[in-house]
This record gives C-alpha cells, structure tokens and sequence, in this order.
C-alpha cells in the first residue's frame, strides 16, 4: 500500500510524461541557488517526512526525503552518531532527500568518505511512475546493480527519491584541531605528505588570502593518540591547538560556506569550484581562496573568463564548476566536460537517463 | 519498451546459437571462424581452441557449474581486447570476461557458443604515485601485488578478500570484492578511484578520475559489482591508504551463539569500528586448529576475533574498551595478541577456514548471505535444524562486523542427491536472508549461482529496470549475458515450478 504521497507524486510524474512537460523534484529549497533552475512545475518533497527506521547498533538509518536534514542529524546525535561526510545544509530547510540528490559533502569527505559512499539503499519513483527499491540497510550487498548510488549527486534529474538509508557512524571519541601560517603550495605538500601517513588525520583546510595563509587539520581519535598528535605536530611544525569551542564553529563555518570564515564565500562575484587531483599545484588566482580535502576541492569567488579558469582545472587534471552563479553570469552555469572519449560516455550517459526518465520529464540538467 | 526489444533480441541470439548448438559441426565452424579472425589480429598464442588448452578454464572458484567455452583468448593490450570485442560483435558471439578465476558465483562460467576473454596477461603495475596515493594498473594485477609494490612506500591497498594472494584486481572491481577489513576500511568501490574500460561497442570510456569527484553522472558504482556485464576493465586507479603503524586481535570465546551475537552489536553499539570482526563457530573452530593449529579454544561454541589498528597509543585504547564490551556481554576467555607473529597465527586459522573445510569433506558449498547484525544467532539458530532436515553439516566462519554470513554446506558432489540437497539447504538461507532484511550475496555476486534468488530479491518492475540499465551499457547484450540478472521468462519459471520453494511465488506475474 503506497501512501497518499506516493501516489499523487507517481500522478503527477505520469501526467507530465504524457504531456512532455518538465517537472523540477524539490526537497526545502535550500540549494535553489545552485545550478541551473529553469522555469517549470516543481514536486515538493517536505510533505514527505519522517524517519522510518534507525538502529544504531545496526549503524543505519532510514527516512523519508523530505525530512529535515537538522531533525536526522539531531536524531544521530542523540545515539552518538553521525553522517561523517558532514553535508552542508546552506540553509534551515535542507532536507534528506536534497543532501542525496546533491551529493554534497563537507570537510570530512577526505578522510571517511562521500554521499555515494554512505548510500546502502533508496526506494525511488522512476520517470514511468515504476516504484522501485535497490540496496538495502546492510553494508555489504552486490545482488543486482548499485543503482540507489548513482542518484547521489544527481540532482533530482533520474527520478524522485522517496526514501533513503545511509550508513552511520559513532562520532570520534575526541577532535583536536590544529594550525599554523604556511604558503600555500607548502599547505598542499605537507597534507599530502601526512595523509599518506598513519596519523589520524580527519580533515584539512587552507585559507588563502593575498597577504599569505593558514592551514587548519582536524585530527580524530582516542586521549593518547590525540596528545600525541599535539605534541609532535606543535614541536615538529610549530602548530598551534584551536581551543574546541572555536574549532567547532570554523569546521562548521567552513562546511556551511559562511562569509566570516574566508572572503571567498561572501555574495557577489560567482563561486568557483575546482576538483582537483589533490596534489595539483597552485592555482595562480588572486585574492581569496579556500582550499579543502586534502587539495582536491578548492575555492575562489571573482568575475573572470571562464575559460581561463577551465584550462586551469584541465592542466592540473580536474575539472571546474560554477558552484554559485551570481546575477550577472545568469545562463552560464554548469560544467564544460572535457573527459576522455567525451561523446562516448555523454551517448552512454544519455542511455542511462532515458532508462530512468524515457520522456526526460525531471527537470534538465543543473550542475551535471 | 527498451526492455522487451533487448529481450527480444536476446531470444534472437539464443534462437540462432541454439540452433548451431543443435548440430556439433556449426559449432566446430563457428570455432573456425572465430579462430581464423582473431588469427589476423592476435598472435597465435594468445589464442586457444583445443579442448586440451580450453579445460582449464571450463570454470571458476565455483566448480560445480562448468562449460567449455568455444575459443579462449588472451589479449595482451588494450588494443587488443578492442580487437576481440569488435570481432566477436560483428560475428554476435557472447563474450565472458575472466580475471583470475577464484570467483565464488560462476560469474566466469564460460559460455558454450561464447568467447572467454582472459585479462591476465594485463598484469602490470602502471604507476604508483607515494604522495598522491594512487596506483594505476592492469586488470591481470593480483590484489596482494599491489599491496606489496605499494608496502616500501608505507602504503596498501586496502581491500583483502580472502583470495587475495590470486585474485586480480580487474575480478575485483567486477565483484565489489570485499574482504576482513571492510568494515572499516569500505569495499573495493570506496577504493577505487577510475576505471577505465571497452564497452561491447569496442569504444574505450573512463569512469571516475584522480580527483574525488567527476562531472556528470557517477558511473563507477554501476561498473563495480556488475560482474563483467558492463565493460571490459582495462585499467583501474585505486586509492593506497597508509599501512597502520600497529595492529592488535583479541580473540574471543563464548559459550553460545547468542551470546557471540550479541558482543557483536554490543561492540557496534560501544561507537567502535572494529578494523575486522570476524566470527567462526564450533565446527569452523575445530575443522580450522585441525588444520593450522591457531591456538582456537576448542571449548567454545563461538569466537570473535576482533582486531584494532591504527597508531599504537589508539589501538591500545581500542583494544581497552574492546575486552569490556566483549566481557560484558560474557566472553569466557579473552587473549590479545602479544606480537605480530601472534596476531597472523590468530588470523591464519580464520583465512584457512575454507581450505580446512576441503580437508574434512569432498565439497563445500560457500553462501554469502548479508542480513542485519541483530539476527545473526538466529539465523544461525535455523541453519542448525536445516542441518538436520537435510542431514548435512554445515560450518560458519564469517565477516560479523557486516554480517555478511558464509555458511560452508559440506557436501560430498560424488552423490547427486548430496549435491541436490546443499543447493536446497542454500537457497533456503538465501531467503531467510531477504526475510530478515538482508541480501543474498554480500561479496561473491549473483553469478550464475544466485539468478534464481534474485528472483525473490527484486519485483519484476525492478529487475525490467536492471535489463534496461544492461541495455545502456551493452545494447546487444554481449558481455557476460547469462550472469549477474535473471531473465523475466527464468523467474516465471521459477515461480511455475517451485523445485526449492512449495509456495507460489509471484502470483501476480502474467502465466504465459
């Protein structure tokens, strides 16, 4: 027995296939500044809410997508857990349903992990009305194709997420958070080296301005291995501890891509967003930057040519995305692809949408 | 609609391949063409067609589904694989991809009318860059390989599937290989970081990059699991962590099964990742210090092993709060590895356990069930009165920590009846394992093994979309297309005659 909303959403998908119109899937609406929004009729899924299951000795969690993302986390908290990829709200009404089909993760996605890693199972309305359930609430589960994992990052354009389960994990039993004033290219050498160490490194950021930088690393663990982690890193490379209260607010801060953290996040000129191999170097940028993951995802706001930014991101092996237009640049969003066989994997790409959307009836693409 | 003509086209090439299977000479000449073609492109060696060369590889870890394929080729390039997959397109012959063999789900059964691709002369490691991590290498390469190059640079791969010092990492992607340390550590999807491959077209594509995101859809995780259906792998970049500075077993006893169940969520529940939990029971304990002399108590309904690792001052800690919970939940006996001689002579009973298992009978038949931990004493609870309703034995020694269960049914395959009543014994902890919420296979694949249970596993909505995504990738279904997913007709016959299962299932599928 499918529930009223259910069956309403399967009607109003079935009734725009018929008539070729477009239908945009919206969770709280938190994340309608990102990427292309064009103008057509949109599903809301807030109506749709509710946690469904979660056992937290069987490290899951279920719930319907249009639960708030604050009531999930609030719910993990409570048991001692967590989505340890820290996805960003950018803004209260963010909801479960969003944070998969943007598949956006914060600073501890280097370390643990991303959305699609986290993702065991969605039950889904395809673009026939076909409800369909892959995955599950196990961890280890290859019967079938993984299919609930490519709708993480997706951007509600294969079909609507009614429900998902992720993998949950305990929070760490301590966070230490260190820094020290260092150039950027130095930043990038150091973290890279560590990571290939066994310190319990969790997360890294560098805040770049034109007048030098600061890198930031969180550690995670247990008492001793934290203490010793402050001593070595403060004699050997003259690091400083963050005391907790403050690293707290800039881990969370710099998730939630606040103004006060770096200049790089403030309004204005478009945000632009460089995934890179994380040992890529520099990028020769003026001004503000932000630099996550290790290296791999890094950050700078201004108005310049596209282009130039592009053959940037190629030369270092990675690509670039408009994360947040501004009102000037409306209409030139999105990624250019430059991939390897590009009209290959774009034919099959389309292939594989037309299996979940035939009539293309979810909303076109926004960041893809 | 995309369904029904690849099915329809299916049913086209089997028409035209039964038929030639009808007489032995079409056969004979269809093997002569294709010989004669690849001829122009391959040298002879890489070529194979005598029944004497093909046998060996008639099947995979799984030996009780066996054929003999048509031809066996062995390409040496890229270049080359493109070579065949375009021959064997133009002639609409089956391919089946093979990594290493040690597959436990006939996913490398061959096909009789088909060409078995064998990716184990791409065997070499491309690159391996120490600072960003990364090791970019050929299908061929064997999945301990990798950790060893990677071993001077204080780097591993992490995934190790209990067939690591053969299995390929090509087989590996193909499968979501996973291993005792995924728990901790992710399957081989969260360790991959690009693949790239031929698709049955003969086009080369690459999915994923050396950053952590790629623009577009995120194809990798419909390539890793899909058991050779997709593409033929070429090359794979996998992501090398750094090797833990110190690691710790403590090995468990219990007096009963529930009470082993229960230490295992306890530990869950303490907020503890385990870098494995591993759990064996009375018969796996005994068959195994048989066979390595371990060091298991052999008083124990149950063990755990539970391991810890990371920087030293951690895993002491780890393994501190470790024993309390596993105390607390009435562990008769708790021994921590003293040295790392120990610990490998701790673990080496656990990673013997299925060759142990070959010394005390002629055969075993391997599950690999997942179902939420809180279930595991009961689900080993029924497997114990399947025993003795069909009077064999069965041993489990499994990844505790996932609950991803391996029952070993010891059988003896001389006796059909033997056999027959495993495979029944099995398929009925298969659908335990869906009842209770879980999966049929954690880590082995559907192969050709569990088509039947994916029957029961997906609705047929859900199986006609699994068929559509094949179809995006393989239009004509050329690769692997006996494996991996059930055909519509398959399921309805099933469900028409139920030889495992004395309910109807499916009563609401069209009868034909």
């Amino acid at each position: 027995m499918s529930s009223g909303f259910v069956q309403s959403a399967r009607a109003q998908i079935l009734q725009h296939a018929d008539t070729g119109l477009k239908l945009r899937i919206r969770g709280g609406g938190s994340k309608d500044r990102l990427g292309r929004l064009v103008p057509c009729a949109v599903l809301e899924t807030t109506l749709y809410s509710g946690i469904i299951s979660y056992q937290p000795d069987e490290l899951f969690i279920t719930a319907k997508a249009g639960t708030p993302l604050k009531e999930i986390e609030a719910a993990l908290a409570e048991a001692g857990q967590c989505l340890p990829f820290e996805p960003p709200h950018f803004g209260p009404s963010a909801t479960y349903g969003g944070l998969v089909a943007s598949g956006l993760a914060g600073p501890g996605r280097v370390a643990t992990g991303s959305v699609r890693d986290y993702l065991l199972g969605v039950y889904m309305l395809d673009g026939q009305g076909r409800s369909l359930r892959f995955g599950g609430t196990v961890i280890k589960n290859v019967a079938g194709y993984d299919v609930s994992r490519v709708l993480a990052g997706s951007w509600g354009t294969l079909g609507l997420i009614l429900e998902a389960t992720f993998k949950v994990m305990p929070f760490p039993v301590r966070s230490v958070t260190l820094f020290v004033d260092v150039e950027s290219s130095q930043a990038i050498d150091w973290v890279n080296e560590w990571a290939g160490q066994p310190w319990p490194l969790n997360a890294s950021a560098y805040l770049g301005t034109s007048h030098g930088g600061r890198l930031y690393l969180r550690f995670t663990g247990g008492d001793a291995a934290m203490d010793r982690v402050i001593q070595s890193f403060s004699s050997r490379y003259g690091m400083q501890e963050l005391d907790p209260k403050a690293a707290y607010g800039f881990w969370l801060g710099l998730k939630e891509q606040e103004a006060v953290i770096s200049d790089c996040f403030s309004q204005g000129a478009p945000l632009w967003r460089f995934s890179l191999p994380s040992t890529a170097r520099p990028l020769e940028l003026p001004g503000d930057t932000v630099i996550e993951w290790h290296g791999a995802e890094r950050w700078w706001r201004g108005e310049v040519d596209r282009q130039q930014l592009e053959a940037m991101a190629m030369e270092r092996g990675g690509y670039l995305s408009l994360f947040r237009p501004s009102e000037v640049l409306e209409g030139d969003y999105g990624v250019q692809t430059h991939r390897f066989n590009e009209h290959v994997l774009a034919a099959l790409e389309d292939r594989i949408r037309r299996s979940f959307d035939p009539h293309g009836t979810f909303a076109p693409r926004r960041l893809l | 609609m995309i369904y029904k003509t690849f099915v329809s086209l299916l049913e086209l090439g089997n028409m035209v391949n039964q038929r030639s299977v009808s007489a032995i000479e079409d056969l004979k000449e269809l093997q002569s063409l294709i010989v004669a073609q690849l001829g122009r492109v391959l040298p002879n060696h890489s070529i194979l067609w005598d029944e004497e060369d093909t046998r060996p590889y008639e099947c995979d870890g799984l030996s009780a589904y066996r054929a003999l394929p048509l031809v066996v080729v062995l390409p040496e390039s890229e270049k080359e694989v493109i070579e065949v997959i375009t021959l064997c397109k133009e002639l609409a012959v089956p391919i089946v991809p093979r990594g290493a063999g040690t597959g436990l789900s006939g996913g490398a059964r061959p096909i009789t009318h088909g060409v078995l691709l064998s990716l184990t002369r791409l065997k070499s490691i491309l690159s391996l860059d120490p600072k960003a991590r990364l090791a970019r290498v050929q299908p061929g390469v064997r999945n301990l390989a990798i950790s060893e190059a990677a071993q001077p640079l204080g780097l591993c791969y992490a995934p190790d599937p209990s067939s690591q010092i053969a299995c390929s990492i090509g087989g590996n992607v193909s499968e979501n290989a996973g291993g005792v340390h995924c728990l901790k550590y992710g399957l081989t999807l969260h360790n991959v970081l690009r693949v790239r491959g031929v698709l049955s077209s003969g086009e080369v594509i690459e999915v994923g990059g050396e950053s952590l995101d790629s623009p577009g859809l995120d194809l990798l995780p419909l390539i890793v699991g899909s058991e050779g259906m997709m593409m033929v792998i070429t090359e794979v970049t996998v992501r090398l962590i750094p090797r833990p500075s110190s690691a710790k077993v403590i090995m468990a006893s219990f007096q009963s099964l529930e009470q082993c169940g229960s230490a295992v969520a306890g530990i869950i529940a303490a907020g503890i990742i385990p870098a494995g939990l591993e759990m064996m029971d009375r018969s796996a304990i005994s068959a195994a210090e048989a066979f390595v002399e371990a060091g298991y108590d052999l008083d124990a309904e149950a063990i755990l092993l539970c391991e810890s690792d990371g920087v030293e001052d951690e895993v002491d800690e780890e393994i501190a709060r470790m024993s309390t919970v596993l105390s607390t939940h009435g562990a008769s006996r708790l021994q921590c590895s003293e040295s790392e001689a120990e610990r490998l002579r701790f673990w080496s009973g656990r990673k013997n356990a299925f060759p142990a298992a070959g010394r005390i009978s002629p055969d075993y038949y391997c599950m690999d069930g997942t179902i939420p931990r809180r279930h595991i004493a009961g689900l080993l609870g029924y497997i114990k009165t399947l025993e003795q309703q069909y009077h064999l034995n069965c041993m489990n020694v499994f990844h505790a920590g996932d609950g991803n269960m391996h029952p070993l049914i010891l059988f003896n395959g001389e006796d059909p009846d033997e056999w027959n009543r495993a495979e029944s014994f099995g398929n009925d902890i298969l659908k335990k394992c869906i009842e209770l919420g879980g999966t049929v296979t954690g880590e082995h694949g559907v192969g050709v093994e569990k088509l039947d249970s994916l029957c029961h596993q997906f609705s047929d909505d859900e199986r006609a979309f699994l068929w559509e995504l094949k179809a995006a990738f393989d239009p004509l279904g050329l690769l692997n297309p006996d494996k991996g997913l059930p055909s519509l007709r398959r399921c309805v016959e099933l469900g028409r005659n139920p030889r495992h299962n004395p309910r109807l299932m499916h009563q609401d599928l069209e009868r034909f």
